[in-house]
C-alpha cells in the first residue's frame, strides 16, 4: 500500500491534536515542536519503504502519546509561570507573564495581533 | 463592564481594532485573569532551568516502564517461569540499549542504583583489588563529591591520592597528569562533563596517556551520556559511570561500564547472589533498567537534534544577558564545554539574594549536593574564581524540554533583578565612581 500525501497529513494532524492534550507545558511544547520538526526533516524522503517505516514510527508515537495523555494527571503542572496561550485558529498571541511578589500580582502583557491573518 | 475596564487598563487603548477582535481580546484576558485568581492560593509552578540537578522523565521512557511496573513484575533472575524469562529479556534489551549509546558490548554494562554507586564501585573496587602492588590513585579537584569522598576513604585505608589542580578554564593540564602518573598508579578518575561549570575534559587525550602508561581510566560521564557522542573504544576508557535521571530516565538507576578487553578487575562493593557478573549483587530493578534503556535509546536518536537546540538556546540566553548587563563572567572554558550548563558570575551581586529574587525560575548556584552549605562551590574555588565572584554565581541548565519563551523570561528576569540588586549595592556605587575595590582597607568595628 503506497503511502499517500493524505495519509501523511492525516497522521500529522492526529499527532498534533493528541500532543496538544498534554497538561504539562514542557511536554506539550516539546511534543508539538518535535512532531513538526520531524515531519519537516523527512519532507523530501522518496523511497516508499522508508516512508512506510517512518509512518509506522509515527503511528507508534501516536499510540504512545495517546497512552500518556490518557494517564491520570492528578498532579500535572497546568500553570507554569510562563503560560503561552496560542490560538492557532485566530493567530492572535496572548503571552501572559505572571509572577507573584509577596501578595501582589503583577501582570505584564505583550499583546500582538497579526493584521494580515484577519478576514 | 468591570472586566473591560480592567483589561483596557492593562492592555492600553484598544482603539482602532474591529469590535469582534476587541471582544475576543477582552474575553481571552478575562479568562486568564480568572484562571490566575483561581490559582492565587496554589503557587504557580516555577520554570525549570536546572537540568543538571535532574531531568523530567521523557514520556516515552515512562511509556516503556509502565508495563513492567504493573503487569510484567517478575524477578529477572527467576529462571523457572515465564515471569522471570520476560523480565530477563527486557533487562537484557535495556542493557543492549545502554551499551549501544556508548559503543560498548552489552556484557560490559552493570546496572547500579545510580552514578554515585557506580563511582564508589569503580574507585574503591579497582583500588582495593590492586592494593598489594599499586597504591596510588589520581583524580582532580573538580570531581563530583562522591568521587572525592571515595578517595578520602581510600586515603584512610592507606592509599596515596593525588588531587590534580585544574587550569583557570577548568580543564586538566595533560602534562601535569603525565608527570603525576607513577609506577604504582592503579587508577585515574576524571569526569567527562562537569556538572557545575559544564566544561568538557579532553578525555580522548587522557585515555591515550593512561593506556600508554598501563593505568586504568575511569570517567564519571553522568552529565555527558546522551548529550555528546561517546565511544569508549576511541576514548580508551576502562570504566564509565552513567546516571539514569540525568538523561530523562528514572531516578534510582544507573550503570557502570566495565571494560572486558583488557579486563578490568575490581572488588565488588555489594556482595550477594552474584548477579551482574558478581560485581553488583542484588535484584536488578527491571522497570528502572527498562527505563534507563529506553532513555539511552531515545538519547541516541535525539542526540543531534537536542544538541543543536540546546546550543541555540544557550547562546540566546548568554548573549541576551551579557549584552544587557556589564560585569558578568562565564565560569569555565567557553569552547570546551557542554552548552546546556552555563555558570555565570554576576559581580557586585549576592548570589543567594539573586536566586531568591528569581523565585519563579528554578535555578541553582553550585551543585545540588553542595547547596546546603554556605561555602561557595569547591569547583569554582578550584578554577581560581575570586571569593566574591564565587558567591555570586548562578548555574543555568537547559535541556530537551526547554523552550525559547522560558529562556527569554529567565534572561529578562535575571537582567531586571541584577540591575535592581546592583542599584542597592554600595559596592556598585563605588565601582561606578571609579574606586578600585581591591584597594579598600576594610576595618573591623
Amino acid at each position: 500500500m503506497a503511502a499517500s500525501t493524505a495519509q501523511v497529513l492525516s497522521l500529522y494532524r492526529k499527532l498534533m491534536k493528541e500532543s496538544s492534550k498534554f497538561p504539562s507545558y514542557n511536554y506539550r511544547t516539546y511534543a508539538l515542536r518535535r512532531v513538526q520538526d520531524a515531519f519537516r526533516a523527512n519532507r523530501s524522503v522518496e523511497d516508499p519503504k522508508m516512508v512506510e517505516q517512518l509512518l509506522n514510527q509515527g503511528r507508534d508515537n501516536l499510540d504512545m502519546i495517546r497512552r500518556q495523555v490518557g494517564l491520570p494527571q492528578t498532579h500535572a503542572h497546568t500553570h507554569t509561570v510562563c503560560v503561552c496561550v496560542l490560538e492557532a485558529r485566530d493567530a492572535s498571541h496572548v503571552l501572559v507573564y505572571t509572577y507573584k511578589t509577596k501578595d501582589v500580582f503583577y501582570f505584564n502583557f505583550t499583546f500582538s495581533i497579526h493584521e494580515s491573518t484577519f478576514v | 463592564m468591570m472586566r473591560k475596564t480592567v483589561t483596557t487598563k492593562l492592555l492600553g487603548s484598544l482603539r482602532g481594532f474591529p469590535s469582534h477582535r476587541v471582544n475576543y481580546a477582552v474575553n481571552a484576558v478575562a479568562r486568564e485573569l480568572i484562571k490566575s485568581r483561581e490559582l492565587e492560593n496554589d503557587e504557580l509552578r516555577p520554570l525549570y532551568m536546572d537540568f543538571q540537578a535532574t531531568t523530567p522523565m521523557d514520556p516515552r521512557v515512562l511509556d516503556a516502564m509502565l508495563p513492567y511496573q504493573v503487569n510484567y513484575y517478575g524477578n529477572p533472575h527467576s529462571r523457572t517461569h515465564a515471569y522471570g524469562w520476560e523480565s530477563e529479556s527486557a533487562m537484557e534489551k535495556a542493557r543492549k540499549q545502554v551499551a549501544d549509546l556508548i559503543a560498548a558490548d552489552p556484557r560490559e554494562i552493570v546496572f547500579t542504583s545510580g552514578a554515585t554507586e557506580s563511582n564508589n564501585m569503580s574507585i574503591k573496587g579497582v583500588a582495593r583489588f590492586y592494593k598489594s602492588k599499586k597504591k596510588h590513585v589520581i583524580t582532580t579537584q573538580t570531581e563530583h563529591k562522591c568521587v572525592l569522598d571515595s578517595c578520602r576513604v581510600l586515603e584512610a585505608e592507606g592509599f596515596d591520592i593525588t588531587y590534580l589542580p585544574v587550569k583557570t578554564n577548568g580543564l586538566v593540564d595533560l602534562q601535569l597528569l603525565e608527570g603525576t602518573i607513577r609506577q604504582d598508579t592503579s587508577l585515574v578518575s576524571v569526569m567527562t562533563v562537569n556538572n557545575e561549570i559544564g566544561v568538557r575534559q579532553p578525555v580522548e587525550d587522557i585515555g591515550r596517556i593512561c593506556r600508554s602508561r598501563n593505568v586504568f581510566f575511569h570517567t564519571d560521564a553522568a552529565q555527558a551520556v546522551g548529550k555528546i557522542p561517546i565511544n569508549v573504544s576511541d576514548w580508551k576508557v576502562d570504566l564509565m559511570s552513567i546516571s539514569g535521571h540525568k538523561i530523562y530516565g528514572p531516578k534510582g538507576v544507573g550503570a557502570l561500564y566495565v571494560r572486558r578487553r583488557p579486563r578490568v578487575r575490581m572488588e565488588p562493593l555489594q556482595n550477594g547472589g552474584g548477579q551482574e557478573r558478581g560485581l553488583r549483587s542484588g535484584t536488578v530493578p527491571t522497570p528502572l533498567a527498562v527505563g534507563l534503556g529506553a532513555a539511552c535509546d531515545i538519547a541516541q536518536q535525539e542526540l543531534e537534534y537536542d544538541h543543536s537546540r540546546v546550543s541555540m538556546l544557550a547562546n540566546r540566553l548568554v548573549r541576551k544577558i551579557m549584552s544587557e548587563i556589564p560585569d558578568v563572567v562565564m565560569n569555565g572554558d567557553p569552547e570546551q564545554r557542554y552548552p546546556g550548563c552555563i555558570n555565570l558570575s554576576f559581580a557586585y551581586v549576592e548570589g543567594e539574594s539573586l536566586l531568591m529574587a528569581l523565585k519563579d525560575v528554578a535555578l541553582s548556584s553550585g551543585s545540588a549536593c553542595t547547596s546546603a552549605s554556605l561555602e561557595p562551590s569547591y569547583v569554582l574555588r578550584a578554577i581560581g574564581t575570586d571569593e566574591d565572584l564565587a558567591h555570586s554565581s548562578i548555574r543555568f541548565g537547559i535541556g530537551r524540554f526547554s523552550t525559547e519563551a522560558e529562556v527569554d523570561y529567565t534572561a529578562d528576569k535575571c537582567i531586571q533583578q541584577v540591575k535592581r540588586l546592583r542599584e542597592m549595592s554600595p559596592l556598585w556605587e563605588m565601582v561606578q565612581e571609579g574606586i578600585d575595590l581591591k584597594s579598600i582597607k576594610w576595618t573591623q568595628h
